[in-house]
């Protein structure tokens, strides 16, 4: 019996390589060299994943929000669609991640399938998808160490000790970005298993303690702006949209991954799944606890602390769910500056944006400039807005609506992108295609309802800022475009295959030194 | 012209089914087969290609390409459509591992180490592959060129290929050296059979080199004689 590798087709294959034509006209470096390549292992790509959706914080908070949509008792079918989308989502992303590795992940990929304008689009709403995240977190985790401090403060001393978090919050978050995730990453790691379980075990005790008492379950508030339980239902997979964007984020890692092609897809396929079923366990606890305590789901400020507390669980359950929630911040204020730092340091490689964006750190070869712009933004926003007077609250609402919006549009766009993607390099897979059409048709009807919903509830400014800053870009793409046309025609730079790649490992070392740096 | 057309060595094979015992799993089968038909088309071929070659459906030839790009046995071209064989490929057939270039013999270095003390520049020696592939097997410690080991794409690859193609050496001309402002000269080193072994080279600062490009001529090429006789 000749098994598969026969040492007859071994020589065979042998003999074919040995006297294939090697690849001609390759560029001798990769494009992105700058940084790092092919280092961080797989667990970094996960972390930088799992940080960025932060499922100990989403999954304690969205179900509050998710009931006060008003779809009622209906809202885990909400979580359970937004899981379904997730996975499309996550199909039409892997049509890339496959075949591509780039810095500005979903930025690349849709310039590739749908050119410069709409994916320049789509790499602006995926900037602000990473930043207004960001913002929520760095607002989120200093609220919660002003938490901490025992004494009331004043109107004057509460703003500036606010402040004075966020600064120090983007501080933390600079000093790890800037090093790389590559040695920090198994403690990142740790803190969202931790955080998450600490969530669930919360979740657990919920489920347990409502269904033993004895109060008749309340009917829950199922009021909705728009009219109708369907739309309350889908306004509902919008709210738990919250908590899973950012699982594509592994992908702006990819070309410092190694075996990206390998990594990435699976990271991108399962993350959204696994914190999907924990979002959605959260929410059926969340909503049996709301239903026999009573307590009003739109006004709760910290909807696991309140619960517990009135299912009678004693006091120091408060203070550990706070620390775990806002060490679930942190780490994802670190993964979404991350990301955000590589998708402005391949705007500035390609020239769109200032070509000092596209420099490197000399010792780390992270993308230093790209994150000093970015956490000017980043920091700068919620500790001026904390510090003239408004409400912690005020800034994380809005910072999240422009987060969601960001990254729903960025969604949409690589869900577009992906089947013209595959067409024109001549692969149209049937699975991928169908996925990316259903995705982009969801989305399409998700987010102007979503859009509606935000009018009618008076939450417009974030909408407002989202429009806004897409409208300045499309704007300034044009203007790009008339002046320097040969910086359009560079966009959507990625990881492509160099002389380098198909030379022996022990060579590549030797060859690939760093960089030009900041 | 279809792919199959293409590639006359394709109908001699036996076809992958002939070897099949059955219960052998047919994914790694066909994977090695894509694998193969990658190394036979040659650099650029498309999933559409492999497919039709090879007569498996679309959705399994793509599964299998991402497969073996994901492992690293290919590589997608910057085209994004086009594949080429990949790093693990080339070791696992063993193409001029680094291990596999052959020890530069003392009395070849001795004619290196002559040679530098009879010029005042950076006199360097580097072997050269049938298949295109360079590597520094001398440089010189006191010139260091940051010449660098490497395939057709890299400047000692184009250097020895340019060599092979040129057979008659009648001058001796001037290229751009790996760092700005630096010239190299390349004489090539040839066996009995004439056939290419390696490439005696010579650093230094352009304009200077130029001048002195015959006067080395008359030094180099006994060199690269001997040299000939002690590599080949």
């Amino acid at each position: 019996m000749s098994s598969p590798l026969s040492s007859e087709r071994t020589l065979r294959i042998r003999d074919a390589v040995r006297s294939s034509r090697p690849a001609r006209g390759l560029a001798p470096r990769s494009p992105v060299a700058r940084l790092d390549r092919r280092r961080l292992p797989a667990g970094a790509v996960l972390t930088q994943s799992l940080g960025s959706i932060a499922p100990a914080a989403a999954s304690s908070i969205t179900p509050a929000a998710l009931l006060a949509v008003g779809a009622g008792p209906f809202a885990g079918w909400s979580a359970l669609l937004a899981i379904g989308l997730s996975v499309l989502i996550a199909t039409a992303v892997n049509t890339f991640t496959r075949r591509m590795a780039a810095p500005g992940s979903l930025y690349s990929f849709a310039v590739q399938g749908i050119g410069p304008l709409p994916g320049f689009l789509t790499g602006c709403a995926l900037l602000l998808g990473y930043a207004g995240i960001a913002v929520t977190c760095v607002a989120a985790a200093a609220h919660s160490l002003v938490q901490l401090v025992p004494v009331a403060l004043g109107p004057v001393l509460l703003p500036i000790a606010l402040a004075a978090a966020a600064l120090l919050v983007a501080g933390i978050v600079a000093l790890v970005v800037v090093r790389g995730t590559g040695g920090l990453w198994p403690w990142l790691l740790a803190v969202e298993i931790v955080s998450t379980a600490a969530v669930v075990v919360a979740a657990v005790v919920l489920l347990v303690d409502s269904a033993g008492m004895p109060a008749a379950p309340v009917e829950l508030p199922r009021t909705d702006a728009l009219g109708g339980l369907p739309a309350s239902i889908l306004v509902g997979v919008m709210v738990c949209a919250s908590g899973f964007v950012g699982f594509e984020s592994g992908t702006a890692l990819g070309p410092e991954a190694k075996r990206p092609y390998l990594s990435v897809p699976r990271i991108v396929r399962w993350t959204p799944i696994v914190t999907g079923l924990v979002l959605l366990f959260s929410t059926i606890a969340q909503t049996a606890a709301f239903r026999v305590t009573g307590l009003d789901p739109a006004h709760t400020a910290q909807p696991l602390h309140d619960l517990l507390g009135a299912v009678g669980r004693p006091f120091w359950w408060a203070p550990v769910l706070d620390v775990v929630v806002a060490a679930s911040f942190l780490a994802c204020g670190i993964a979404s500056v991350t990301a955000l730092a590589r998708l402005l340091f391949a705007m500035g490689l390609e020239g769109v944006l200032p070509f000092r964006l596209g420099r490197v750190h000399r010792r780390y070869r992270t993308p230093v400039v790209a994150l000093a712009a970015g956490l000017v933004l980043v920091g700068g926003i919620p500790v001026v807005a904390l510090l003239v007077g408004v409400a912690a609250r005020a800034v994380i609402d809005t910072a999240v609506g422009v987060g969601v919006l960001g990254y729903t549009l960025a969604y949409l766009g690589v869900s577009l992108a992906a089947p013209r993607f595959l067409r024109r390099i001549g692969e149209p897979a049937l699975g991928a295609l169908v996925s990316s059409w259903v995705a982009a048709g969801a989305l399409g009807i998700l987010v102007p309802l979503w859009a509606v919903y935000q009018i009618a509830s008076g939450r417009w400014l974030s909408l407002a800022l989202t429009a806004g800053v897409l409208v300045v870009a499309a704007a300034y793409l044009l203007t790009t475009a008339s002046r320097h046309p040969e910086r359009v025609r560079s966009l959507g730079v990625f990881d492509a295959t160099s002389a380098v790649d198909v030379l022996p490992s022990d060579w590549a070392s030797r060859r690939e030194g760093p960089g030009p740096a900041a | 012209m279809t792919a199959a057309e293409a590639d006359p060595t394709r109908d001699r094979l036996p076809h992958p089914a002939a070897e099949l015992s059955g219960r052998q799993p047919k994914a790694i089968v066909h994977a090695l087969d894509v694998l193969e038909a990658v190394a036979r088309h040659g650099p650029g071929v498309t999933a559409a290609e492999i497919s039709v070659s090879l007569a498996l459906s679309p959705a399994t030839s793509y599964r299998l390409l991402n497969l073996l790009v994901a492992e690293e046995y290919l590589v997608r071209l910057p085209d994004l459509s086009g594949f080429a064989l990949g790093r693990r490929a080339i070791e696992f057939a063993g193409v001029a591992a680094p291990t596999a270039w052959p020890p530069v013999p003392r009395r070849a270095r001795g004619v290196v180490a002559r040679v530098r003390g009879a010029v005042r520049w950076g006199v360097h020696l580097a072997l050269c592959s049938e298949s295109g592939l360079a590597h520094v097997a001398d440089e010189d410690p006191d010139h260091p060129a940051q010449l660098a080991d490497g395939g057709g794409d890299s400047l000692l690859g184009r250097l020895c290929a340019d060599l092979r193609d040129r057979r008659k050496a009648t001058d001796l001309p001037l290229l751009d050296g790996p760092t700005p402002g630096e010239g190299i000269l390349a004489v090539a080193v040839r066996d009995d059979a004439g056939r290419l072994v390696a490439a005696l080279l010579v650093t230094g600062p352009t304009e200077p080199l130029r001048r002195a490009v015959r006067d080395l001529r008359t030094v180099l090429t006994p060199a690269a004689e001997e040299l000939g006789e002690l590599l080949g």
